[in-house]
């Protein structure tokens, strides 16, 4: 191994022995004190060696009135390797800017990642931290991680401790969060209404009801109370248990147009691309030349786990379009509005299953260009929610 | 028999002083190496070089190492180091 580096370092020749009895030839040069690397018989009469390049200078007397010829077929090892360098000298400096600008690059912070949370979502801390001044782009030696660890301590309470090292252009900030305790159920406490509603079921597993079926309940009207009697007649003050089942009433409303634009394309199509680069975007060609367009939008961006994503490209695809009104009928802009109107009680909570009736009524809108609904729902449901007494 | 003699000799101080017979006796010294290399070291000149066959002179005869795919890897006045698939090392 130290004999191939050391031959490497000074240089050497692969030379092409051709004839025959180059065997003595070999054995002549090395009582000549000429060492032989790598040597291979390739055809009878062929044999490739490798020797030192000011050995060859001492081959070539030897060879003289013998049948076997020496020919150099490669030269290689560090003297070569610099000599062809040589000749390529924008090369060498290209590859010397390249390793400037990396060594300039590596001077900034490209990489946050977060680990560690489960309650705290990434975007928060991440929020957090650019908040603080550590942000993509951020100089290395700007950045001190004991500050930013006491930082986030003292804004997250749920945090019991947090480590921050930085490693080479990435920082890492792990995070231990505090185990969560259920808060001890409240011995004392009423069962009161969670929202207005006609009672139509009670039950009381413990304390003393104030309601009974039929009666109309308030928004945070005691329904249970947590103080009762016990079968000794003495007097307790507890927690309230039971169930109350009352008729609610939601309401929610909607409208649905009496017409819809539709697209067509004409045929025209331009592409933008838009570069992010950290905060940069860097647009690459012109917006759409169209009176009126669609875009379709497509965007990729590189993922880093862990971290906010500092490069992406965003592909616009603008058409060319001529936009069209076309009436809709009464009666399917009230269904848009109607699906619209359950949608949005849907999406409030409402147990969609236990509606029990419901009511629509329509109003006009003032431009006539609609249809608007309101929808009553009447739902039965538990209204009991407990209260704890302070 | 005048080499006898001197071999007679030479053996005789080797033994005596618990000298290497190799460098007191200039006798060739084969390292082999599992099955993939051997070293010839004290060897007087290569008479045939094959990748089947190589044929080296020695005091006390031709050593002859035989295998397939054989190169040799070093090759100096009195050093040659053979690697490849191995079979037979034997003097004639």
């Amino acid at each position: 191994m130290i004999i191939r580096l050391w031959l490497w370092i000074t240089g050497y020749l692969v030379v092409r022995f051709k004839g025959q009895d180059i065997e003595t030839v070999l054995d002549l040069a090395a009582r000549h004190g000429i060492n032989f690397w790598g040597v291979e018989r390739l055809t009878t009469d062929i044999v490739i060696g490798r020797i030192g390049v000011r050995q060859f200078r001492r081959l070539r007397p030897l060879l003289w009135n013998r049948e076997v010829s020496a020919a150099i077929v490669d030269r290689r090892g560090l003297p070569f390797t610099f000599h062809k360098l040589s000749q390529r000298a924008f090369f060498i400096l290209g590859m010397g800017i390249v390793c400037l600008i990396i060594l300039y690059l590596s001077s900034f912070i490209w990489f946050i990642e977060v680990t560690g949370n489960e309650q705290l979502t990434t975007d928060e801390v991440l929020d957090f931290v650019v908040d603080q001044g550590l942000h993509v782009g951020l100089k290395r030696q700007d950045f001190s991680a004991k500050s930013l660890e006491n930082k986030l301590l003292a804004q997250f309470e749920m945090l019991a401790w947090v480590g921050i090292r930085l490693q080479g252009t990435k920082v890492h900030i792990e995070l231990v969060e505090r185990s969560i305790y259920e808060p001890a159920l409240s011995l004392v406490g009423n069962i009161v209404a969670e929202r207005d509603g006609l009672i139509t079921e009670l039950f009381v597993l413990r304390g003393t009801p104030f309601v009974t079926e039929g009666d109309t309940v308030r928004q945070g009207e005691v329904l249970i109370s947590g103080e009762y009697y016990d079968p000794w007649g003495r007097k307790q003050v507890g927690r309230a248990e039971g169930a109350v089942h009352a008729r609610v009433w939601y309401e929610s409303f909607a409208e649905g147009s009496l017409s819809r634009l539709e697209t067509r394309r004409l045929g025209g199509h331009k592409r933008q691309l838009l570069i992010h680069i950290g905060p940069l975007t860097i647009p690459l060609g012109f917006g759409p030349p169209y009176k009126e367009y669609s875009t379709e939008t497509l965007c990729w961006k590189l993922p880093i786990n862990g971290s906010k994503p500092i490069i992406g490209v965003t592909k616009l695809d603008h058409y060319e379009v001529k936009y069209t009104e076309i009436p809709i009928s009464s009666e399917e802009a009230l269904q848009e509005a109607l699906s619209k109107a359950w949608a949005y009680l849907d999406r409030t909570g409402v147990d969609l299953e236990q509606v029990r009736q419901y009511r629509i009524q329509e109003d006009p809108i003032e431009d006539g260009n609609g249809i608007r609904v309101h929808l009553y729902v009447e739902v039965e449901e538990n209204i009991a929610r407990f209260l704890p007494i302070p | 028999m005048g080499l006898g003699i001197r071999e007679k000799i030479m053996r005789q101080i080797a033994n005596t002083m618990e000298l290497p017979p190799e460098v007191v006796m200039d006798y060739p010294r084969i390292t082999v190496v599992g099955s993939t290399e051997a070293l010839i070291e004290n060897h007087k000149g290569l008479v045939q070089y094959t990748a089947d066959c190589i044929k080296a002179k020695s005091l006390q005869g031709v050593i002859v190492v035989t295998g397939h795919n054989l190169h040799i890897q070093f090759f100096s006045s009195n050093e040659i180091k053979i690697t490849g698939h191995l079979h037979h090392v034997e003097w004639v």
